[in-house]
């Protein structure tokens, strides 16, 4: 082995974390190798020059000017606008599904009522999924106040685009929905589509650090998270439809791995 | 029960002054990160700041199984990270290629100095090699060198295998020492002249 491959020995050997084969081993050639033992020598002494930096102090009135930022934020979220954005989330969410439950029930007569189920019965499910959107909404808004504004309208906009571009899909996604109560990502490769163009795998990676979600990879335009139960399934899918449309477009459902790429488009008319 | 999670708690129920004690157990500690990952005073107020409100809006889904100080970090890492990016684009056309640039050694025959007291000039060099480094070395280098974390702890923080935070501590220590023995070198020589 040469000098090279040695050097990389030099660190963990000052950390005392290599075994005691590759500690003998290394000892060894730095007993031949005066360039090695100066190396050793050099980075002993670096990590001790590093050790004494120390610490810088905090910037005078730190701690203020943060909770001052801190409670401007806060006062505009609360305490009126909170509790309306709520509301309108879920009167919001409420006419959505109604009308997205017609249209799957009984696509050919919009304006009728389905006859297999009772409408109490229907309410009911309603309101639990609207509770759930604006629970949803809540901690949408706690993650970034600059986009709770356009909030309303752009999903509005979204779950209307799903329902006319591609009533297929919004079939389905609204029987998984029902079959496993909440949808789930299913796949290895997941399409995202957004408006927004502030949401970057930046954003995905935010929400894998809330959530505790291993993060693989990275790239320009797409993280790779594992998933390791079907609970996470279900978080992944909850937190992507809140940045925009959903597309399962992987081939296999058996992986731990799944890739989320952001399409920053708005999807094909 | 410790008293960061009675911390967290009150927070969680809103009690603001709980929230402020928190900060105050992990400020310094951010703040030195961020700064040493910028090397700039201005920027790593606000970044350390940014931290802060990201744990304080984050901090109902911070699960227990985890220790707090990792979710902290790996917060800041990010937020430095993203940082790091956006200024990368800005930068780009005048400054590309910087990452290879540090791939080049160059090893001096000179030792590093021993046994003095870093001066004022010297210090800002080693602060100027640090930043020189790519975030990946950088981080490795503040999280092991100057705040002490094991590798494990590295490891948890930064959501890497413990083989890469080994490779990543030798090589980036074995970058900044080439770094730092061109530059000091070069220093004495134009202090000798």
């Amino acid at each position: 082995m040469d000098c090279r491959h040695f050097d990389e020995y030099i660190s963990p050997y000052l950390d005392q974390v290599l075994d005691e084969k590759e500690k003998d081993l290394f000892e060894r050639h730095l007993n031949n190798c005066p360039e090695c033992k100066k190396n050793l020598e050099d980075t002993r002494r670096l990590i001790s020059i590093l050790g004494d930096l120390g610490e810088e102090p905090l910037p005078q009135g730190f701690q203020e000017n943060m909770f001052r930022k801190l409670e401007k934020l806060e006062d505009v979220q609360k305490p009126n606008g909170h509790y309306w954005l709520r509301w309108i989330g879920a009167i919001a969410g409420v006419i959505v599904m109604l009308f997205s439950i017609k249209a799957i029930k009984n696509p050919l007569s919009m304006g009728e009522m389905s006859k297999n189920s009772s409408p109490v019965q229907e309410m009911a499910d309603e309101v639990d999924i609207a509770s759930d959107m604006a629970l949803h909404d809540e901690s949408y808004i706690a993650m970034d106040d600059n986009v709770e504004a356009e909030r309303g309208d752009y999903d509005e906009d979204a779950q209307d685009d799903s329902q006319s571009a591609a009533p297929k899909r919004a079939i389905s996604e609204a029987e998984n929905q029902y079959s496993n109560g909440i949808g789930s990502i299913q796949t290895d490769i997941v399409e995202v589509y957004v408006e927004d163009i502030c949401i970057t795998p930046q954003t995905l990676k935010d929400i894998a650090i809330n959530n505790q979600f291993e993060l693989i990879e990275a790239d320009d335009n797409s993280v790779v998270i594992e998933m390791r139960d079907q609970t996470e399934r279900e978080i992944l899918y909850q937190e992507l439809s809140k940045l925009g449309e959903i597309r399962e477009v992987g081939q296999s459902t058996e992986e731990n791995l799944v890739r989320i790429v952001i399409k920053n488009q708005a999807k094909p008319e | 029960m410790n008293i960061e999670s009675q911390l967290i708690e009150k927070s969680l129920d809103g009690d603001a002054t709980a929230f402020e004690e928190l900060v105050a157990l992990f400020d310094k500690k951010v703040y030195n990160y961020c700064y040493r990952m910028t090397n700039n005073v201005d920027d790593a107020e606000d970044l350390t700041q940014e931290v802060f409100i990201k744990v304080y809006r984050n901090l109902k889904s911070f699960r227990r199984d985890s220790k707090f100080s990792t979710w902290i970090y790996r917060i800041a890492y990010n937020t430095c990270i993203d940082n790091h990016r956006k200024r990368r684009l800005k930068l780009l056309p005048l400054n590309r290629g910087d990452d290879e640039q540090q791939d080049i050694d160059i090893p001096s025959p000179n030792p590093l100095p021993e046994d003095q007291v870093i001066s004022g000039e010297q210090y800002d060099i080693i602060k100027e090699c640090i930043a020189q480094l790519k975030p990946e070395y950088k981080s490795v280098i503040i999280l092991r060198d100057i705040q002490n974390y094991s590798y494990q702890e590295i490891a948890d923080i930064l959501n890497i295998p413990m083989g890469t935070v080994k490779s990543n501590i030798s090589r980036a220590r074995a970058q900044l020492r080439n770094a730092l023995k061109s530059r000091l070198s070069g220093y004495g020589e134009r202090r000798v002249r």
